[in-house]
């Protein structure tokens, strides 16, 4: 929590202009008569809003990867394992590419409009293919058949998006790109109530879920024997995961990594399986990620900021295969 | 109360893919009552485990009753049935950092509440129940590092942390080597004699139903169930008859199956004792043919000392190990 606050602060602090703690502290506790109102300015509408998005969209993902995780009994799981980031990207490429295609204008040059445009177009995407899922979960008797079906419906939504792409126009195409290497500063002042609702509903409803979600460490048969209704539970699960996913890549685009991370280091680092601790756990971790993760996609001498998903990777990656390299104490036998 | 589960004209199976039901077997009138301890036992694809599925309510019936207490079992919600019936699966649980107190104490979960908090009674029936599998020295272990015999044990105490008066076991001994099965199946028994629950566990193993359960139940496909004490069961020739498989026939006084058809070889085996108990053993194992009058290719003798052998119009050799005498029997 405190590592959370922390690089709440510095996340604050650092960036293309560096501003003294001093003047930060005072524009949080809005006493902002002494300071440069460009500071101010800096501060209120991009760097806080952009730490907040980097918080509540780590804790998602992290959540949605530790959700999937423990309802696939997968340790490769993780928020786009559903195709759910992929009906995203498919609803934002369609969006372009219809109004490229009756305006004959690149949709990009419609301004402030065209970012909420984005946002609503991916979130519908994700629905739809959260609804098709669900769907289909009720259709399957079989966990892992859903599995691979969602991986199915990835594949295919990302063929489509191909498929789009190619008939789009250019400044189209590069806006998907850069749409696609996620951000954490899409979220303005007007958008941030709404996106902080969704998340922070999501995130309350899964904290409901920890006993269900323990319960199915067990697999499907000893959790039914214990009392659970499996399939119920298994719905709500992928509805909560599922909608978290859709929320964050909406608005950030879809970032890849710490919802598969997270939920590992959690664990590694509280060394438990329980879904009580692990909760908690991983919503903190995966907002210190996400927030460490923009302190270097913003760090001086890259001039800007580099793209949110080559550093979550970048650093995630060689993280977790330490970790895993270190985890043979699971095996002592005391 | 003595009547745990009846099963009332029962049909198991299940529907298949065009809506036909396939039925395994005819309809099924038995009676659980509490203490027992009961085999069953059937060849693969007998129908064991859909029998377990479809009397522990997991599995709808395709016609007749289970009745728990006298009350059909579908009346019971899932959270009920969970305080009366637990089971033991040899599913594996995959994940890395499941630890052995923790998979115990999920049993106490049908008694918490909405967030699975246990109290301090469920705590101590948690250590309780460690102590009665033999597992308290592995509870901060996780379920990764333990061996199957381990797990198994692990399991069964989660079973018993749920306290349920009935305890379903699917082929609990499956994956086990030779001692741990039989330390499994003397646990099972204690369980069923000092704490008075009824045991319900299938199996294809003969010999270790034979020599544990009380009561064995017998499957074979399309054969009406056969229920009765295992040694009564030997005598009326019912094990062999459910066992029934070409090129095997039950042995029914040493209480295992054997090879039909032996090799001409004829022995003449004489001698008291372990010693001779053991060579018989590997004489059948060989698949000779043990007579008592003439005709025999060689003559055995089995004392405490050791076994001499002669051949016809031969010395008598004296030796204190078998291999030997097989040797000589494979040279003939």
């Amino acid at each position: 929590m405190a590592l959370m606050l922390l690089m709440f602060f510095l996340n604050l602090v650092f960036g293309s202009v560096w501003i003294p703690v001093k003047d930060i502290w005072q524009v949080v506790i809005n006493d902002t008569t002494a300071i440069d109102s460009g500071i101010v300015l800096i501060v209120n509408n991009f760097r806080i809003p952009q730490a907040l998005t980097a918080i509540l969209a780590g804790a998602g993902l992290a959540v949605a990867g530790l959700m999937m995780q423990t309802l696939f009994r997968n340790p490769l799981a993780d928020p786009s394992i559903l195709g759910i980031s992929s009906g995203a990207s498919l609803g934002v490429a369609m969006l372009l590419a219809v109004s490229g295609a009756i305006t004959g204008h690149a949709f990009v040059n419609f301004g402030a409009w065209g970012h909420l445009g984005i946002t609503g177009s991916a979130f519908l995407g994700a629905l739809l293919v959260l609804l098709l899922i669900l769907y289909l979960s009720r259709r399957m008797g079989n966990i892992i058949s859903l599995l691979i079906i969602g991986i199915m419906i990835g594949y295919l939504a990302g063929a489509l998006v191909g498929f789009v792409k190619y008939f789009s126009q250019r400044d189209d195409v590069h806006a998907f790109v850069i749409w696609g290497l996620g951000s954490f500063s899409n979220v303005g002042h007007e958008q941030m109530p709404y996106f902080s609702a969704l998340i922070l509903t999501a995130l309350a409803l899964s904290w409901l879920l920890v006993k269900p979600l323990n319960l199915m460490l067990l697999g499907e048969r000893y959790a039914s024997n214990l009392g659970l209704n499996v399939s119920v539970n298994q719905l709500y699960i992928i509805l909560v995961a599922g909608f978290l996913t859709a929320t964050v890549t909406a608005y950030a685009g879809p970032i890849a990594f710490i919802g598969l991370a997270v939920p590992h280091l959690a664990r590694n680092l509280f060394k438990t399986a329980d879904h009580r601790i692990l909760m908690p756990a991983t919503i903190l971790l995966g907002a210190v990620l996400a927030l460490i993760c923009n302190l270097i996609a913003r760090a001086p001498g890259f001039d800007g900021s580099l793209p949110i998903n080559a550093v979550t990777s970048l650093i995630g990656a060689p993280f977790v295969i330490y970790i895993i390299l270190r985890r043979r104490h699971l095996y002592l036998k005391e | 109360m003595d009547c745990l589960l009846q099963l009332h004209d029962l049909e198991i199976g299940f529907h298949d893919r065009g809506k036909e039901t396939v039925s395994l077997l005819p309809p099924v009138n038995m009676k659980l009552k509490s203490g027992d301890f009961v085999a069953l036992m059937g060849p693969n694809g007998a129908g064991k485990t859909t029998l377990l599925r479809t009397i522990t309510g997991m599995h709808p019936g395709l016609g007749g009753k289970v009745l728990l207490y006298g009350k059909p079992i579908h009346s019971f919600s899932k959270a009920a049935l969970s305080k009366h019936i637990s089971i033991v699966l040899t599913d594996r649980i995959t994940d890395y950092f499941l630890k052995v107190y923790d998979v115990v104490s999920m049993g106490r979960y049908p008694f918490t509440g909405f967030w699975g908090h246990l109290k301090a009674a469920d705590h101590e029936l948690v250590e309780r129940s460690l102590k009665a599998s033999g597992t308290d020295h592995l509870a901060n272990r996780t379920l990764v590092s333990l061996s199957d015999g381990e797990r198994q044990k692990v399991m069964i105490a989660k079973a018993l942390a749920q306290n349920t008066p009935l305890i379903v076991l699917d082929e609990p001994a499956a994956f086990l080597d030779y001692p741990s099965k039989i330390e499994l199946m003397q646990l099972l028994q204690h369980l069923a004699s000092a704490e008075g629950k009824t045991i319900v566990f299938s199996t294809h193993d003969l010999e270790l139903a034979l020599h544990t359960a009380n009561r064995l139940w017998l499957m074979a496909r399309d054969l009406p169930i056969k229920e009765g004490i295992p040694e009564q069961l030997v005598l009326d020739g019912d094990i062999g008859h459910y066992f029934n498989r070409s090129g095997l026939v039950f042995d029914r006084m040493h209480g295992k199956f054997t090879k039909q058809g032996q090799t001409g070889l004829k022995i003449k085996l004489q001698g008291e004792g372990l010693n001779r108990k053991w060579l018989q053993y590997a004489l059948l194992r060989k698949g000779y043919q043990l007579v008592n009058e003439g005709g025999a290719a060689i003559e055995l003798f089995a004392s405490e000392k050791g076994f001499t052998y002669q051949l016809k119009d031969k010395d008598r050799t004296f030796t204190t190990k078998i291999e030997p005498i097989l040797d000589v029997l494979s040279k003939l």
